[in-house]
Formats: C-alpha cells, structure tokens, sequence
C-alpha cells in the first residue's frame, strides 16, 4: 500500500511542481492581499472637506470654530472650508466637493448664555456610511470644547487623561495581516493542490484509469492529502518568510515558538486539504470546483476576524467565526507571532484544529471512497 | 482453448435504462475479440463491468478466471485497460507515466526498469522517454497508454476505441503494434471500436452489439458470409441492358438478385469470382458487349445493415440525436 501511496503523491508533487506560475500564484496572490489590504484598510481617515458656515461671532461660537481648527491642524481629520450660507454649501455638499458641512445658526452662543439648548447643524454625504460616519464622531467630539475652559476656571480642575500601556511588542496594522495572509495562503493551496487536482483528475479520466490498477481509493485520497500537504506547506512557509520581511516582524519563543508554529501551518495545512477534498468529492467539472472555492474562501476569511474584530460581528456571524478553522488558526499564529511566544495563549486554536483536521480527513476519506 | 472472459447474462441497468441486456459473451484465450457497434450500443458499459469499474446489475462474468464481482483486486492484476479518453499525464515525461503504473501494480524496482525499457522501445518512444507527454502527438500518447496498459504483463488488454481521433498513420501504427502483440506475444486483446475497417482488418472476431444486446458473434468472414448474396458485381455494357438480357442473367446459378439501370447491372452473387467469368460469357452470348466489370466484397457495415437494419453511421447519428434531444432546447 505503502508504495502505491507514494507513487501518487510523487505524480501530484512533480505534477505541481512543474506548473510554477500556479505555484507562483498560491504564493503572489496572499503577499498582494497583504500589500493591498495594509495600504486601503489600515490607519485614520484624513482631510474630509467640512465646509463651515458661521452665521455668529459670539465667544462659544469661535470656541467651536477653534475647536474645528485644532481638528483640522492636529489629527487632520478635516479640511475646513469657508462657507458663506447655507445653499451654497449645500450645492457644494452635493456635487461632492465637500464630505459635509457646519451651520452655526446666528443666536449659537447667546442661547447658550442664557442657558437654552442651542444646536450646530451638521449636513453630511451619507453615501459614504465610513467617511459620514467619522465626519459626525470628529464634530461632536469638538463640542466640549465649547465649554471646558471655563468649567476648568471655575472649579480649578486639573486634566485628567488615558495612557494606554501595550503588554505586547507593538503590532501595526500590516504586520498585524500577516498571519491573515498566511492563512490564505494555505487556503490557496489546498484548493489548488487538494480540490481542483481531483476534480480535474476526475474530469479528465484519470481516477478511472487509476481504477483499473490496483489502486484504492484510499490510496488515491492518501496520496492526495500528502502531496497537497508538502506544497501547501512549503508555499504558506514561503508567503510568512516573505511577510515577515517586508513587514519586519519576527517568530518569538525561540525553537519552541518555530516548532508551534510549524504545527499550527500544518494543522491548518492539513484541515483545509481534508475539507477542500470533502467539499469537491463530488464535483466531476472543474466549474464546480471554481465556484465552491470562491465561495468558502469568502465564507471563511471574512468572518475569521482576519480583517476586522469578530467582536464586532452580530451574533449569527460570531458563530459562524467560532466554527471557522481560520479563525482559530489565525489566533494560533498570532499568538505565536504576537504575543512574545506566549505558546498557552495558542492551545485552545491548536486542540480545535487538531479535532477539526481529524474530522475532516475522515469525512474526505469517507467521502472519496464513495464518489471516486 | 481455454475462456479469457465467459460472460453469463450479464445486465446493466440505470434505473429502467438497461444499458446492457443479458449477454453473453465467450472470448477464448489468445484471441482478438471485437466488440463492434454505434456509439451508445451498451459496449464502453460492457467493457466498464468487465474491468471492474461498473458494478454488473445481474448475470455472472468471469475475466482471465477471476470472478469479477468477487475479487476486483485480483481482476486488475490480470487484465491491462488502455480507456478511451487520453488519461496519461502531460506534465510527467513518457519514462515517469509508465514508473508511476508501474507502482501502482507494485512491480519491484529491478524489474520497473527493463519493463519500461522494454515497451517504450516497443511503441516507438524510447527516443522521446525524457520528453513531456505535453510534447506529444494524439497518436504518440495512444501507444504510450498501451504500453502503460501492458506494464504489469497482464493476460487480457481491453482497448477502448483506441484509434478514436486519430489520423490514418497514426491508425496503421497502432493497428501493427495491435497485431504484433496478438501475434508475436499471443496476448488476448478485445477491442471496443465503432471502426467497421478496424474490426475487419484486425479481429480474430467480432461480436456486434446493438441496443445493448449481442446481436451477432463470429470471425469477419464467417459474419459476411451470413449475408446472402455477399458479393457485389457491377457490370457495364455497351449500351442500355434490356429487360430480357436481365431476367437472363438473373437466372444464372449462384446469382441472388439482379438490378439494371440503364447500361448496368448490378448482380448480388454468393461467390462473385467464380460468377463473373460466366456472367461476361452469357452477355457475349447474348451479343453484347461487356465495358467494365468490377466487383465488391461485403463489408461488416453490409453485415451491420443486415442484422439491424440501418447502418453504423444512423446508428451513431441517432445516439447524438437523442442525446442532443435530452439536453434544454438553450443548450442545443
């Protein structure tokens, strides 16, 4: 059995490695996502046109107007933009030249004087939920302002502020993707190795020759599930040398911290390969094996909290993101890239993906057993 | 002699599709054995449940001794399967296709060696062994899975259409290295072919299989001289035949039907060489003048017409046809 085995996993291996500019794409295609997705998603939004029309003078007034400066100035999250009324500003608001607008009505700060309620109107594009949405935290984080300085002169108050303390070495956004990254690259090459050389094997005829010899279809899904393993391992170790690089992190924990890593790439490797087979056992064109692919990807790496925190996620999809064994691998990964080799804070994620490889060879092997 | 395949009442059925109606089948040890029929006639099925690799509904089939449903693995020790479709590897060299089956069939690394040696000369393709099988032509490829199908030096070689798509040079080679393994090496090979030609030029015999069931069975000749009137003489006079000098000819011994159209005569006989010498004869007698003479021998295709009433071409016609009428009216 031995032998048959390996007779298959060395034609699936030398099969790959003879077509390099696929290879060449498992590995490219997660280094692009990591280089796209640190440059578009990363960091604070900045200069948003915020048109000002003033229709007071009075000491609040210039207080919020102030204020606004300070934005503009310090985080720049504004660009201020003289307004001489209303309409105009709205002409401007709509023809997008401006992200949105202030109208300090004419009695703003003698209503407040006289202890009224008095209100700023703030006009923003809402088609752009993000920038509208940051436009509206920046102004209203500008109105204590308005009053602060006396309240201080009044009671004599000293500022109080936050210092945050960072346990961990700092991540910046592009290092914090690279274990994202790495995850999509194993994902790549299971599909690649694992779903799309069966299905096309299948397509093409050559499982059925394979079946006319004493091959078993154990033997088949065996040497499948090793070849795939080999190049999808070797093609994400490539993609986390090269992110590593380029983002200047480092594996912390000594020999300890490689070893947990090496097992959490091959865990991984190893999970996805078993699904990406289970999932394609019946697919006998390649189209289908298109399809499948693009929609577990999505399915899996969004909600896998790669990108963003699965804190944020409705509950449905914190399910969702619990089941997902690219949520634990990625947990895992930074857990040994991340958190200076702290190997515990990694070996929940590493039992869930030990059970989920475990469960899923077994229904690949279950699977091909009956559809090849 | 004994049975390389005895096929009892052997049944395919997909739902109440029966692919493959009761047949049976013996092909002797040695022999070449066509199974010849339109596309869709049940062959590639019968094949499929012969080799193991589609399960036989009902009947009984047993392939170089080995029960087929009883001892699969035992089964493809024995026999060589070259399919239809091109499954040889384009991304491995010719050398690493047959290394890689020969694996498969565990055969020791000493052996695996001369083996392949042994059949890529055979075929033609020791020269081209280090190239990719990406580099080879159709014809190329075919004999490379038969010498892929032979790596194990199995006791039966099914061959699948083995000559589908190729050009007529390629055909020939195929055809010799078909002969010179039945011939040279005794080896027991059926063949599947819807090639009327093939089946004739390299057959030992042929079984023809229509609707899914064994419709006839025998040698080339045995087949065509089931056919009545199995020679063709197409005679030209020197001038339109008359009724008379027709209903004259017709009675000659051995004549089985005689058509005239203007100058000729078109006379089915059972022995047309021994028929045409007396035919030319009696026209003379008749003062006539013969100006060309030429006779045809019955074909398996005449046999096929004769047996199923339409020819080999309707018959695959028909099968596109119907497939094509299964499919949505879009994608027709």
């Amino acid at each position: 059995m031995i032998t048959r085995v390996l007779a298959v996993f060395e034609r699936d291996l030398r099969r790959m490695l003879r077509n390099p500019m696929t290879l060449f794409g498992a590995i490219l295609m997660p280094l692009v996502y990591l280089i796209i997705l640190g440059n578009s998603l990363q960091g604070p939004i900045e200069r948003l046109p915020l048109g000002v029309v003033a229709f007071d003078q009075g000491p609040e007034a210039r207080e919020f107007i102030g204020a606004l400066q300070a934005l503009e100035r310090g985080p720049k999250t504004v660009r201020l933009v003289r307004e001489t009324d209303a309409e105009g500003a709205l002409a401007s608001l709509r023809r997008g030249r401006l992200a949105g607008f202030v109208v300090v009505p004419p009695h703003f700060s003698s209503d407040l004087a006289r202890g009224r309620n008095a209100a700023i109107g703030l006009y923003v594009d809402n088609v752009d939920a993000v920038a509208s949405a940051a436009l509206v935290a920046a102004v209203t984080a500008t109105l204590p302002a308005v009053k602060s300085p006396l309240a201080r002169f009044e009671r004599h108050l000293g500022p109080a502020e936050v210092r945050p303390q960072e346990i961990y070495p700092r991540v910046d956004y592009d290092t914090s993707l690279v274990p994202a990254v790495v995850v999509m690259a194993i994902f790549i090459g299971s599909m690649l190795a694992g779903g799309f050389n069966l299905v096309m094997d299948r397509f093409l005829g050559v499982h059925e020759s394979y079946l006319s010899t004493p091959l078993t279809r154990l033997d088949i899904a065996l040497g499948v599930l090793g070849s795939g393993t080999v190049v999808t391992m070797a093609s994400s170790a490539l993609v986390l040398s090269a992110g590593l690089l380029l983002t200047g992190g480092r594996v912390h924990g000594g020999p300890l911290g490689w070893v947990a890593l090496v097992l959490v790439l091959f865990l991984t490797t190893f999970g996805l390969l078993a699904m990406m087979m289970a999932a394609l056992g019946r697919a006998n064109h390649p189209r289908v094996g298109q399809m499948l692919g693009g929609f577990l990807n999505v399915i899996l790496f969004f909600p896998s909290g790669a990108l963003y925190p699965i804190e944020s996620f409705p509950a449905w999809l914190r399910v969702v993101a619990v089941v997902d064994p690219e949520t634990h691998s990625i947990a895992a990964l930074k857990a040994i890239l991340f958190r200076s080799g702290d190997l515990q804070a990694a070996a929940t994620s590493v039992a869930y993906l030990i059970v989920f490889g475990l469960a899923m060879a077994a229904l690949a092997v279950t699977t091909l057993k009956r559809t090849l | 002699m004994s049975a390389a395949i005895e096929a009892q009442k052997v049944t395919r059925r997909f739902g109440d599709f029966v692919a493959v109606d009761a047949v049976d089948l013996t092909v002797e040890e040695g022999e070449l054995f066509g199974l010849l029929g339109p596309n869709g006639a049940g062959k590639t099925t019968l094949i499929r449940m012969l080799t193991g690799l589609s399960r036989i509904t009902s009947g009984e089939a047993f392939v170089a001794g080995v029960d087929v449903r009883r001892d699969p693995v035992a089964l493809r020790r024995a026999i060589g399967v070259v399919p239809q479709a091109l499954t040889s590897d384009l991304d491995l060299t010719g050398w690493e296709n047959l290394d890689i089956y020969a694996r498969f069939f565990e055969v020791p690394r000493q052996r695996r060696r001369a083996r392949i040696e042994e059949l890529l000369r055979r075929v033609e393709l020791w020269e081209r062994r280090g190239d990719l099988v990406s580099t080879y032509s159709g014809g190329m490829r075919r004999r490379l899975e038969i010498a892929r199908g032979l790596i194990h030096r199995p006791r039966l070689l099914f061959l699948d259409e083995p000559t589908i798509g190729l050009d007529p040079q390629s055909r020939r080679t195929i055809w010799d290295l078909l002969r010179e393994l039945h011939g040279g090496d005794s080896l027991t090979i059926s063949l599947t072919t819807h090639y009327m030609d093939e089946a004739e030029a390299l057959c030992d015999r042929v079984a023809i299989i229509d609707h899914g069931r064994v419709v006839a069975v025998g040698s080339p000749a045995q087949l065509k001289a089931s056919v009545p009137g199995s020679d063709t003489l197409d005679v030209t006079l020197d001038g339109p035949a008359s009724e008379e000098l027709a209903a004259a000819m017709g009675a000659l011994p051995g004549v089985r039907r005689i058509d005239r159209e203007d100058a000729r005569l078109v006379v089915r006989a059972d022995d047309g060489a021994r028929i045409l010498p007396r035919l030319v004869e009696a026209i003379t007698r008749e003062g006539r003048t013969v100006t060309a003479a030429a006779m045809s021998r019955v074909s398996l295709e005449d046999v096929f017409i004769q047996i199923t009433g339409r020819s080999i071409r309707d018959g695959r016609a028909a099968a596109s046809e119907a497939r094509r009428s299964s499919l949505p009216r879009r994608f027709t």
